[in-house]
């Protein structure tokens, strides 16, 4: 809930060019930093002031003859103080469903054909989970580098796979090893997620929760590692001019790269943090 | 997933039956791929034959019946009505709509459970999204307006078997948006303008290594991933208000380009709903009106 006054404060103060926390419209706050292997029990996870994502990995059969996508990932964010951080179930579907389609698709960079060890029957199935510790708006941009830092940090068993016989009678065993393990291929290849908030006749990035109450359109861009998109989609009760759909996308570029680069850095150096550890 | 007890289940699996398999195989075909022409020999920027009407649920408030190429959906609207008071939570807001689509289990060559997949719940999402700048709920306070979608059909029966189900369901959002916008405006619902779904499917050329569009593409120029000499690497979905020409909903997926690839993407489809508004929508929203009278 805001009220009008609160409304046209934020709205007039967008329009010209500062936020109530001094930042411009295309600013973003400063980046949380990750720590990475902190639940030990779950294949990979991540974890930052605001949210805790527990990756575990699982072994399923394809049912249908002829699949290609053999990865599902299952993102899901279990919310126990949902009521109380101010987050709606519609809008925790809407991430579930944008992360998982997005982690699923060709431009996802997760090599999912990888992850298929039995040809047509039997892979890896990647579940995802994210807890919200803390609201303090734009949950899906940070939910979604979250989601990225806990993959680049999954370990998947290595499995042995044993042909016999051929043609119809073609069989397989596979074998799940005890200890030895193998990273994820492709995560690196993980677009960043930048959500446009269209506040007024304008729009901003890395919006506070009051900010987001303000806003009647988002556009969340998929930015990939070349810097093209690779997933828009438009949410929210407004419409948008199409010309205003290429400065939107424009400066959700500029912002993805920048967060890529971050990330890199970020998870460099906790990987480098956990070597030593051992 | 819990099932519903009452209900028959029918079998876990289900598979295509031999006949059409034997009869869809030598669709791809290499010689349409070779030649720049789409495989139903349309342009690039032409949309399918599109057939819309209204009235065809009676009780409803209002309904519309939209099929495009072998995609048929029925769509009834309910209301306004009243929400009960113990259920309004704030009474500054206008009133809201819900959406829900549903696929028929019959509805494509394999059989589907009847218990709803995420991708329904993602397809009533977006159309909700797509319809909401239309409206104008602010004049209905307090009050519901019900949206049910049936997809009758969602594919072709003689076309490509899908590698999954939801394949095409992405095809399936542009006429659930038209056919919602037009079955609202029979019930005679305020709103800013009739919204039109169009699809467009981006391709790239493999020697030159150039993306291309394809206005409207079919299920099977999705399936088969070629066409018009190009690979499919991504689709686009836009929901426009013609008439005031700006954009309610938008779902672009895959290697869509640079920015500049992006907008011409849209404004393309833009285009074509303009089209598809001024020769089928209007019309039958005359009719709709001459009915009434």
């Amino acid at each position: 809930m805001i009220s009008v006054c609160e409304r046209d404060y934020i709205i007039g103060g967008v329009q010209a060019n500062a936020r109530g926390d001094g930042r411009r419209r295309t600013d973003a706050r400063p980046l949380l930093s990750f720590e990475l292997g902190a639940v030990p029990q779950a294949s990979g996870s991540a974890k930052s002031a605001a949210l805790l994502v527990g990756v575990k990995v699982a072994i399923a059969e394809v049912s249908h003859v002829g699949a290609q996508a053999d990865d599902d990932d299952d993102v899901e964010t279990m919310n126990t103080r949902s009521k109380h951080l101010g987050i709606s179930e519609d809008s925790i579907r809407k991430y579930s469903d944008f992360c998982s389609k997005l982690l699923n698709s060709d431009a996802g960079g997760l090599d999912l054909a990888s992850l298929c060890f039995v040809p047509n029957t039997t892979c890896w199935v990647i579940h995802v989970d994210v807890l919200v510790l803390a609201y303090t708006g734009n949950l899906l941009d940070t939910m979604f580098q979250a989601i990225r830092a806990a993959l680049a940090n999954t370990l998947i068993p290595k499995v042995s796979v044993e042909e016999s016989g051929s043609g119809l009678a073609r069989s397989f065993e596979f074998d799940v090893a005890d200890e030895e393990t193998e990273e994820l291929k492709g995560v690196n290849d993980i677009p960043a997620v930048v959500t446009l908030y269209k506040i007024g006749n304008y729009h901003v990035i890395d919006p506070t929760p009051l900010e987001e109450l303000c806003s009647d359109v988002q556009l969340t861009v998929a930015i990939s590692r070349k810097g093209l998109p690779c997933a828009i989609h438009k949410y929210g009760s407004g419409s948008v001019d199409p010309s205003l759909l290429a400065d939107m996308i424009q400066d959700a570029k500029k912002h993805g790269l920048a967060s890529l680069e971050w990330m890199d850095r970020e998870i460099q150096r906790e990987k480098l943090r956990l070597s030593n550890l051992e | 997933m819990a099932l519903d007890s009452k209900r028959i289940k029918g079998p876990e699996k289900s598979f295509v039956p031999l006949p059409l398999l034997v009869q869809s195989t030598p669709t791809p075909t290499p010689t349409s791929t070779k030649t720049k022409g789409r495989i139903d020999g349309r342009g690039t920027d032409e949309v399918r034959p599109l057939f819309a009407t209204t009235r065809l649920v009676r009780q409803a408030s209002g309904s519309a019946f939209v099929e495009v190429g072998g995609v048929k959906v029925v769509c009834a609207v309910y209301g306004p009505k009243p929400v009960p008071a113990s259920k309004v939570q704030d009474h500054h807001s206008g009133g809201r709509i819900s959406c829900d689509v549903r696929l028929s289990p019959f509805a494509a060559l394999k059989r589907k459970q009847f218990m709803k997949e995420p991708a329904e719940h993602s397809l009533s999402n977006n159309l909700h999204t797509a319809l909401l700048p239309s409206l104008l709920l602010a004049h209905l306070p307090k009050s519901q307006i019900d949206i049910h979608i049936q997809i009758l059909q969602a594919q072709n029966p003689t076309s490509i078997p899908p590698n999954a189900f939801v394949s095409s369901l992405s095809l399936l959002l542009a006429p659930c948006i038209t056919a919602a916008s037009l079955a609202l405006a029979d019930a005679q619902i305020e709103m800013m303008d009739s919204v039109v779904g169009c699809n467009l499917g981006i391709y790239r050329n493999p020697s030159t290594q150039k993306l291309f569009w394809m206005v409207d593409c079919t299920e099977e120029e999705i399936e088969t991933r070629s066409n018009g000499g190009g690979v499919w690497v991504g689709n686009c979905v836009v929901g426009v208000m013609p008439s005031i020409g700006k954009v309610t909903g938008l779902v672009m997926d895959g290697d869509i380009g640079d920015v500049g690839f992006v907008m011409e993407a849209v404004q393309v489809c833009v285009d074509a709903c303009a089209k598809i508004h001024e020769v089928v929508v209007k019309k039958a929203l005359i009719e709709s009106a001459q009915a009434k009278e």
